[in-house]
């Protein structure tokens, strides 16, 4: 099942009453909103109010969404609109819809060019994740860095690492699981989660 | 939390993925490793961390907001709408084949055709027009595709008759 289906079914669920399924949809998606948003509002804070608000407008909005696109690509839009409001709102000039192209929303990649859009405090917790995932990644058997390092980084299918690592399918799903839980090991600590504390 | 891991990375299959996404809904546990699944590939790829604290306020917000119950929409009612779409188009193409044929028989809406309940006149002239063609279509059967003595045809002479009985 592909990403636009996975989402799909997280928005019935949604759509039905199980908020955690909205959940689950903010957190694959707040950041990549968070970045897009970044671009025309300056301020983190006002960016993390910004797309806090998009998600609770996409939210009150989901009777409306009818799966005739992307859920991302409608996300997008709500997000655009919130940020022009909101810029209007504070005498700002709102972006003009060239700035804001909706077909950028399904091809959006995170890069360089954007800005950090991380509060001071926020900013610090970054790189200790950052060096935390880092630390790890190296400290991880070889085999198991390749594999999510293919996934994760390079964006490649299960069937594509299984051909370049020349392994059975099933054994790369395991490793990317392996090297994930491995690091997640490391990093509940430092987020103050552990398996049975919520965050 | 190996099938979560799996299908973040879209490699469940259909019936699979549905029964993982129906279970992560009924436990925070799971939500919270989809959380930290994310984070780690956000890090992995240069954006680390920015999301923790949009997931904490998010949650409470979302707490806050009234449950959402739209109605749902029945397979059936998209099936029944799907047939309709494809029975309409039907009915519109057979509609304009017929309209097609009706407009070039003789006699069609176009109004060129004789009627049939045309005056002697009209009669008349249809009769004169006939036998031109008739005459027209004797003189030229040799160049019709439609002898089935083919490659002989050029080399058979027609014979018709004429009114006043001489043969031509």
């Amino acid at each position: 099942m592909g990403d636009r289906e996975i989402d799909q079914q997280l928005v019935e669920r949604a759509q039905r009453g199980d908020k955690r399924a909205f959940e689950m949809l903010v957190v694959k998606y707040q950041r990549k909103l968070g970045r897009l948003l970044s671009r025309f509002i300056r301020d983190a804070g006002e960016v993390e109010d910004v797309t806090q608000e998009a998600f609770i407008k996409a939210y009150r909005a989901l009777p409306s969404f009818r799966g005739e696109s992307a859920f991302y690509t409608w996300l997008y839009r709500i997000g655009i609109n919130t940020a022009k409001n909101y810029l209007v709102a504070m005498g700002r000039r709102a972006p003009t819809t060239t700035e804001f192209d909706s077909e950028e929303a399904e091809n959006f990649d995170d890069g360089d060019q954007l800005r950090d859009v991380n509060t001071p405090e926020a900013e610090l917790m970054s790189k200790q994740i950052a060096t935390t995932v880092n630390e790890t990644m190296q400290a991880l058997p070889e085999e198991l860095r390749t594999a999510i390092t293919l996934r994760e980084i390079e964006g490649l299918s299960y069937e594509d690492i299984a051909t370049i690592m020349n392994c059975p399918i099933g054994t790369v799903r395991s490793r990317i699981f392996r090297a994930r839980e491995t690091i997640a090991e490391r990093l509940r600590p430092l987020l103050g989660t552990s398996k049975d504390k919520r965050w | 939390m190996e099938r979560i891991s799996a299908l973040m990375d879209g490699e469940l299959e259909g019936g699979d993925a549905a029964a993982e996404i129906k279970r992560l809904g009924t436990s925070n546990d799971h939500v919270q490793t989809w959380a930290m699944y994310h984070l780690i590939g956000d890090a992995l790829r240069g954006d680390p961390g920015g999301g923790v604290a949009t997931s904490l306020a998010m949650r409470e917000r979302l707490a806050a907001e009234p449950t959402i119950l739209a109605p749902r929409r029945s397979p059936l009612v998209r099936k029944a709408r799907l047939y309709a779409l494809s029975a309409a188009a039907s009915v519109a193409g057979v509609a304009v084949v017929g309209w097609l044929a009706y407009m070039n028989q003789p006699g069609g809406f176009d109004g060129t055709g004789p009627s049939m309940a045309g005056g002697g006149a009209q009669s008349a002239a249809l009769a004169l027009d006939e036998s031109m063609v008739r005459e027209y279509l004797l003189a030229h059967q040799q160049h019709s595709p439609s002898s089935s003595v083919q490659g002989v045809a050029t080399y058979i002479r027609t014979v018709g008759m004429r009114e006043g009985g001489t043969a031509r």
